[in-house]
């Protein structure tokens, strides 16, 4: 395997400003417990990404952080997240708005059967955007680097455009509504090359603005684009279940190069079993 | 790596470039043939009952096929001229009243289905609607006698359009379910992750991408109900003359089914003529409908 290039150095930034934070959460699928006892900080404007096996329970905490395994009957999630000050699973707190401030991209794109100006417009119109529709739909465009593409057939449907376009849209429709931070889970694992890069790229350009982070299972990509990454790994209890934890979350650069746990040497080395 | 465990086992790899030629005479090749034959053979026995049934209708009915059969009224017998202009109207409104109410009602029924309900409540509705769907139309046509022409003491297309709309509902229901399951778990879930609630992502996203199937259970359901005699027998009888719109409908309607059904059994040619020629109109209007929403159904969804 190649050695894998770095992303510029950063530490875990304990000074820079935290957007999340998992204290102690563990999530359950009815009684099968997926993952447990999570504990990370994710600073603000820096990609983080999560590696680790199948299965791991990345995906799972991963919509943990806007709510969206609550789509899934009997999830239950233990333990707190925060999300500024914020209990991201207090009484008091609307799902609805915590997905408006935490946008999420998915594996397959999944762009609405509906016009590609639509599929931008529909997530500030159920937000109650007030300013220029025409405008933000060509700024979210720009942004994702989808706008010299679309701009002469604004009008036909999203579901026309190559996969790695109609990731591009799904990425501009989730940040057409101005969120905070993006979830992503493996958004190019349906993709070619040329579309990762410009994902890739475009990751990069959106940092500026957004929290990242990813999911992927390209150890690539992961030491090519984050700031910070965070191994999971899964044990087998005694009755056979399987169960997600987090190993090892730090710099990216030392993760790859210098991890600390053996567990993570031998999945980034590709000694994984 | 991978490179090398190719090149280690290509040794033992012994190709015959005769293995690539197509083989005729082999069981395989003779047996997918002979299947392909068979079911393009009862793929053109399906067809050819409609084929069948237009030609035939058209050979009986084209003498009396004139222009005025839509305009006049269903003459006496032996008197020579007149249409089924009001038969018409009647099938028309009364298949349109029961749309107005089952595909409202079956649309929503099908919403709540898949999208709000879970486990055996849903199985349960789930069953009652196919049970529904398999009532007899002459049951659905007594009962709708008893619930609405009893109680109003009269016959009227309101009566027709009930009936219609409960035998309608069913397939409304089912073929609506079905085309809601078939959009993408994901698609909702990017609704959903973009701040938008329940009822939106029905409303906006998931409906929209079932639409085209939708429309196609409600032709379905439209076709099946333009057809129908037993239920009008009870509920709208028939009349020989123009609806009076004065009364609003609560009167004795005519339609093609009933139409054909009368006409049809009695002795007298110019009658039976008749009969023919309404006959091919009702299966031209359902074809008819069949194609719009064929073409208006053309949008690109999953
Ligand atoms: N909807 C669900 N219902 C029940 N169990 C689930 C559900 N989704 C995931 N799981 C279980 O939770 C565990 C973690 O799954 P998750 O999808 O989070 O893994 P992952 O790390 O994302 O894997 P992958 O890399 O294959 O996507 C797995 O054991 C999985 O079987
Ligand atoms: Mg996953």
């Amino acid at each position: 395997m190649n050695k894998p290039t770095f992303a510029p150095e950063v530490a875990p930034s304990p000074n820079g400003e935290i957007v999340i934070k998992a204290d102690n959460v563990s999530v359950f699928y009815g009684d099968f417990l997926a993952v447990r006892d999570v504990c990370l900080e994710i600073p603000k404007h820096k990609i983080v990404a999560f590696i680790g096996p199948s299965g791991c329970g990345k995906s799972t905490m991963l919509r943990c952080f806007n709510r969206m395994n609550e789509l899934i009957p009997g999830t239950k999630v233990e333990g707190k997240i925060t999300f500024y000050e914020t209990d991201l699973y207090g009484s008091d707190v609307d799902a609805i708005s915590v997905r408006r401030k935490i946008g999420m991209v998915f594996q397959k794109p999944n762009p609405f059967p509906k016009s590609i100006y639509n599929n931008i417009a529909y997530g500030a119109w159920v937000n109650h955007y007030q300013g220029d529709m025409d405008e933000l739909v060509e700024r979210s465009l720009r942004r994702a680097f989808l706008w010299d593409e679309v701009k002469d057939i604004l009008y036909q449907s999203g579901l026309d455009l190559s996969g790695g376009q109609q990731q591009r849209l799904c990425i501009a429709r989730a940040i057409a509504i101005e969120p905070e931070i993006l979830l992503m889970d493996e958004p190019c694992s349906a993709l070619d090359p040329i579309s990762t890069k410009n994902i890739e790229d475009l990751m990069q350009e959106l940092k500026q603005r957004y929290t990242i982070i990813i999911v992927t299972h390209n150890m690539q990509q992961a030491a090519r684009i984050s700031d910070l990454t965070a191994f999971f790994n899964v044990e087998t209890n005694d009755k056979g279940d399987k169960t997600g934890y987090l190993v090892e979350y730090a710099a990216t650069k030392s993760i790859f190069e210098t991890p600390q746990q053996q567990a993570t040497l031998d999945y980034v080395s590709g000694r994984f079993s | 790596m991978t490179l090398e465990y190719y090149s280690n086992n290509q040794s033992n790899i012994e190709f015959d470039p005769a293995s690539l030629k197509k083989n005729l005479s082999s069981f395989r090749t003779l047996f997918g043939l002979f299947m392909s034959g068979v079911a393009g053979l009862f793929t053109f026995m399906a067809i050819v009952p409609l084929f069948i049934i237009l030609s035939y209708l058209l050979s009986k009915g084209i003498s009396s096929l004139r222009l005025q059969v839509f305009s006049e009224l269903p003459p006496p017998p032996l008197v020579e001229g007149g249409g089924f202009g009001n038969a018409i109207i009647g099938t028309v409104l009364m298949v349109g009243i029961g749309a107005l109410i089952s595909v409202p009602i079956g649309v929503m029924a099908a919403i709540y289905l898949s999208e709000f309900s879970e486990g055996k409540l849903a199985d349960w509705i789930r069953f009652a609607t196919n049970v529904l769907s398999g009532v007899p139309s002459i049951i659905i046509g007594v009962f709708a006698y008893i619930a609405v022409v009893l109680t109003t003491r009269t016959y009227s297309a309101w009566a027709g359009g009930f009936a219609l709309a409960i035998l309608m509902l069913p397939i409304i229901v089912r073929t609506t379910d079905e085309a809601l399951k078939l959009v993408p778990q994901e698609v909702r879930q990017a609704s959903i992750g973009v701040g938008a609630n329940n009822y939106q992502t029905v409303l906006q996203v998931v409906l929209p991408a079932a639409i085209p199937a939708i429309i196609t259970g409600v032709t379905l359901a439209v076709a099946r109900a333009a057809g129908e005699t037993a239920p009008l027998l009870f509920t709208a009888l028939f009349t020989q003359f123009w609806p009076n719109w004065g009364n609003k409908l609560v009167e004795p309607t005519a339609s093609l089914a009933v139409l054909v059904y009368n006409f049809a059994i009695v002795p007298f040619q110019n009658q039976q003529e008749l009969a023919w020629a309404a006959a091919f109109i009702l299966v031209v209007l359902v074809l008819l409908t069949s194609i719009i929403s064929r073409i208006a159904t053309q949008a690109r969804t999953y």
